[in-house]
């Protein structure tokens, strides 16, 4: 067997720089995120429900030609058929309509209140947990005594000084809403605050005001972001639950909680104008609930590849 | 003898844990010239990672004064703070957290630019890619996120990002000790060029005692807080007076000759003592083989024992001791 | 001659990530034998520790896959069902981790802890006995005053006595083989040399097999009979200590040895180092893994993988430079 010598002659070298380099193609964060939650069947398909919940909050008024204030009385409680989908109520208007305009209405409450929530709550936590001593704890001691006031009882106060309606609801809903936020974005910061890349954003100078918001915040938003599609749906509980007990909007507005109240009245014979209303409800609950869990397996433990 | 580049007078850093005051730092003096590197080894506790962040004033001292060029460090105030921020830099032992995870490299690099607004947006991408190149990583690097790199490599990212502002003193706070041995080799040359290049004045942390040999000029031995042994870096080696040194050094498994019996026999089965335990006499009397009654009475003062040499030990005038088992060492 | 206690043959472990399947372990084959320490050594990510893992079956249960024979008292292992898995850790193949800050539970006494596996194991050992047996574990690993020391915390005690306590926990129930996973990489110098001691005296006192695994030389040369070298999920040179320390073969283990920093190391030369950086195991590999790297690479290099060549008795190297048709 005659060998073969040109197999075994030695290569030219080329930059070993090369090999260095890293072989994965360049990912965000948020990419990785999505890439992610897409693997988790039941969080997509939570998030193909809202979409098209959403979808309809906007069009779905539209759709059957009929307004939400239109009452017939002659075509009052009929049951579901060809011309409304939903049925009609005791003033013979549209439920279909009337469901996608209370729609409208919980939605608009739920993410308006979780968005100052949002706000107020990320920005008391992240500067408690950068101040540190003192400062920390009376802003957070003062969190623990405005949690402890049930707020149901500053609902009716600001009910009998500002009067009803859908700002009243969100104002009710943010004084004491934005606690919960808070204390997550707190810890969560405390934790980001231990590590090296703090340290050496001071040692190269940076301002506290730098460090909160290119620092610290970014990288609580998975631990944000959680929370928040965790507030959405109770603070549209929280809505309708108050529309329910008859603090909420007022007619002819309808939310989702009013038409169940009426619905409930009714059960008995007409079941569909509570079925509804509370299906609507429950699927938005449920769906950002499945959504805001699968985010958390997703976000957490930290990403670290 | 010019004055030092950096002087350390009487630092002493405690901190209170509920009732037990614990002292990381107990009257520490020390100086570093321009252009050198000074290394700080000891093990956990001795108070080493503390002496470099004071130096940088990331942590506040309790007591005694830093004179960074003959200016008092304590007393700076905000604008002078922010100034000397862009001559003192510090790099971290752990390539995970060091680095922004949501920051490209190339944002993480340039952000001391723009907090000291140095150059225009424009001349920014430029001058990092040249760093970049400069501490052994491609330009295509700077769009990427610190977790598409080895740790090797987020440590010249570090670097990197503290010579963005071209300091004249850098705190290496155990840089190598988070890698794998050929990229320490790596990073401890990279620094040593850098060194030679750009005239950087090093404090290098670690208690790794053969890179620090290699990349000191002088080494300080820290025990508990204590300064205990402090000269060039070839006596350390050669001539170690301190009996934590020695223990220190016979400690490090031998590879050639291979040795398979230790050496480290007086320190088995002994603790080093809890900081609030050492209230008067020397930290180490406990372990100590060489101890005597004194030594737990009375802290011992750093003394010279010879030209650049100092030692706190009450043991160093009797020389015959100190047989240093070299013959054994290497 | 020696009894054979285990033997590992062409074991693969694959783990599931995101990103693809990363074939961490890539066919290894090695034997450990009744009272001897065996190194296995290698950079961060050469697979040293899924491979260890895998002997005792500790590897994340779902997104593990594992193939191969680990044959102990001529059973494999990887066959067996969780029940006998839990008979066999413990018993007779032991484990100690690296970090022991978080090895013990910090909400049990070291003795509990302790006590506790023994108990698992020898059920019908009555209460007293098993207490006395933990005492004389403790003793025998170096902690002072045992029976003070029986009732103390996990957080009461140092980084070296912690990993003491680990010690006493995995010889409790008398394993025939001991798995080391980095166990003084954690601890400070001075206290690395005592537990490294320790291992040694347990090793002669017990006759128990200790497989070490670490990235540190020179702890290798303390403590080890044999040594396992491992670069990108294989082993590519095995032999005894002094042997690889002296005759390095293959030009990673050269390369290796070459940058462990010296003592009497000159300083106006550069250190040496291995440009470059160990691949990336979620690809395939055509070739040898190392040649991108290595100095001595051939035109065969990238297209072969090499397989492991007996250079001299008991002294095995994966190295195309060794095929007789490599003439040099």
């Amino acid at each position: 067997m005659t060998k073969n010598n040109f197999l075994f002659e030695p290569i030219e070298k080329e930059q070993a720089q090369n090999q260095e380099e890293t072989s994965y193609s360049s990912v965000t964060y948020w990419q990785d995120v999505w890439h992610k939650l897409k693997q988790n069947k039941l969080a997509l398909i939570c998030l193909i429900i809202l979409s098209i919940l959403f979808a309809m909050a906007i069009i779905g008024p539209f759709i059957s030609g009929y307004t939400y204030y239109q009452t017939q009385l002659s075509l009052k409680n009929t049951p579901p058929n060809a011309t409304f989908w939903f049925g009609t109520d005791e003033l013979g208007r549209d439920l279909f309509t009337r469901c996608w305009w209370g729609a409208r209405i919980s939605f608009f409450v739920g993410i308006a209140a979780s968005t100052i929530d949002l706000i107020i709550g990320v920005l008391f936590g992240a500067i408690a947990a950068l101040a540190g001593g003192k400062t920390e704890e009376w802003m957070m001691r003062f969190a623990d005594i405005l949690y402890a006031i049930p707020y149901l009882l500053v609902v009716i106060l600001l009910m009998v000084v500002i009067g009803s309606g859908i700002f009243t609801i969100i104002l009710a809903l943010t004084i004491t809403g934005w606690i919960n936020m808070a204390r997550i974005v707190r810890s969560q910061v405390l934790q980001i605050k231990q590590q090296d890349f703090i340290t050496a954003a001071t040692a190269l100078g940076a301002s506290k005001k730098r460090i909160l918001l290119q620092h610290l915040i970014p990288n609580a938003m998975g631990a944000i972001l959680v929370t928040l599609t965790l507030t959405i749906p109770s603070a549209i509980f929280a809505e309708a639950f108050l529309s329910f007990l008859g603090l909420g909007v007022q007619a002819p507005i309808a939310s989702l909680g009013t038409m169940a109240n009426d619905g409930l009245a009714a059960l008995r014979y007409y079941p569909w104008r509570l079925f509804f209303p509370a299906v609507l409800i429950s699927l938005t609950m449920l769906s950002f609930n499945a959504l805001g869990d699968g985010l958390r397996d997703v976000l957490d433990p930290r990403l670290k590849t | 003898m010019t004055s030092p580049f950096i002087a350390i007078k009487n630092l002493t850093k405690t901190y209170t844990v509920g009732k037990k005051v614990i002292t990381a730092i107990d009257d520490l003096s020390l100086t570093i010239d321009k252009a050198q590197t000074l290394g700080l080894v000891g093990e956990s506790g001795c108070g080493k990672t503390t002496t470099g962040r004071c130096l940088l004033r990331l942590e506040k001292a309790t007591s005694g004064e830093i004179y960074y060029e003959k200016k008092p460090l304590f007393q700076f105030n905000p604008q002078e703070l922010f100034s000397f921020r862009r001559e003192a830099q510090i790099i971290f032992q752990d390539p995970y957290s060091s680095l922004n995870p949501r920051m490209t490299a190339g944002d993480i690099i340039a952000e001391p630019l723009r907090i000291h607004k140095i150059l225009e947006e424009k001349q920014i991408s430029s001058y990092i890619a040249q760093l970049v190149t400069k501490v052994g990583l491609s330009p295509s690097a700077l769009k990427r996120f610190p977790h598409e790199f080895s740790g090797g490599q987020r440590q010249r990212i570090g670097i990197a990002r503290a010579l963005a502002l071209k300091p004249q003193f850098i705190v290496c706070d155990e840089p190598i000790s988070a890698l794998d041995v050929p990229i320490q080799a790596q990073i401890i040359n990279l620094l040593k060029d850098l060194q030679k290049e750009l005239g950087l004045t090093y404090l290098f942390i670690t208690h790794n005692l053969a890179m620090v040999r290699y990349i000191s000029d002088r080494i300080a031995v820290m025990y508990l807080g204590h300064l205990v042994e402090l000269c060039n870096a070839e006596e350390l080696y050669l001539n170690p007076v301190h009996p934590y040194t020695q223990a220190l050094l016979s400690a490090i498994p031998q590879i050639m000759p291979i040795k398979k019996s230790s050496q480290a026999a007086p320190l088995v089965h002994k603790e080093p003592l809890a900081t609030e335990q050492i209230v008067t006499g020397c930290p180490f009397a406990n372990r100590c083989p060489h101890a005597m009654a004194r030594c737990h009475t009375e802290r011992p003062k750093l003394k010279v024992i010879s030209e650049g040499h100092q030692v706190a030990c009450h043991l160093e005038g009797d020389k015959t001791l100190f047989q240093s088992a070299l013959s054994q060492k290497f | 001659m020696k009894k054979k206690l285990l033997d590992v043959k062409d074991l693969h472990v694959r783990f599931s990530t995101s990103r693809g399947q990363l074939h961490a372990v890539r066919g290894i084959h090695f034997s450990i034998y009744e009272g001897e320490t065996v190194g296995i050594v290698g950079e961060s990510g050469c697979g040293k520790s899924a491979a260890v893992k895998a002997l005792t079956r500790l590897n994340p249960r779902y997104t593990t896959h594992l193939e191969g024979e680990v044959l102990y008292e001529g059973n494999n292992l990887l066959n067996y069902s969780e029940a006998q898995m839990r008979g066999v850790r413990g018993k007779e193949i032991s484990m100690i981790f690296q970090d022991p800050m978080t090895s013990l539970n910090p909400t049990m006494t070291i003795g509990n802890q302790i006590l506790e596996g023994y108990a698992q194991h020898f059920p019908s050992t009555p209460k007293a006995k098993a207490r006395l047996t933990v005492l004389e574990m403790l003793r025998k690993v170096g902690i002072p005053f045992p029976e003070e020391r029986f009732n103390a915390y996990p957080h009461t005690l140092s980084g070296g006595m912690r990993q003491r306590v680990m010690i006493a926990l995995a010889l409790a129930c008398e394993p025939k083989i001991l798995l080391a996973d980095e166990p003084t990489t954690a601890l400070d110098v001075t206290i690395q040399a005592q537990i490294l001691d320790l291992l040694k005296f347990i090793q002669k006192e017990t006759g128990t097999s200790i497989l070490l695994i670490t990235h540190d030389m020179s702890v290798i040369a303390n403590v080890c009979d044999r040594v396992l070298v491992m670069y990108a999920g294989k082993i590519i040179e095995s032999a005894s200590v002094e042997t690889l320390f002296s005759h390095p073969q293959h030009p990673y283990t050269q390369r290796l040895l070459a940058a462990i920093p010296r003592l009497d190391q000159p300083k106006d030369q550069p250190l040496l180092s291995i440009e470059g950086a160990p691949p990336n195991l979620i690809h395939s590999l055509k070739g040898c893994s190392f040649c991108p790297r290595c100095r001595e690479a051939m035109t065969i290099c990238k297209q072969e993988d090499p397989p492991t060549f007996e250079v001299k008795e008991n002294h095995l190297s994966a190295c195309l430079k060794h095929d007789a048709r490599c003439i040099r």
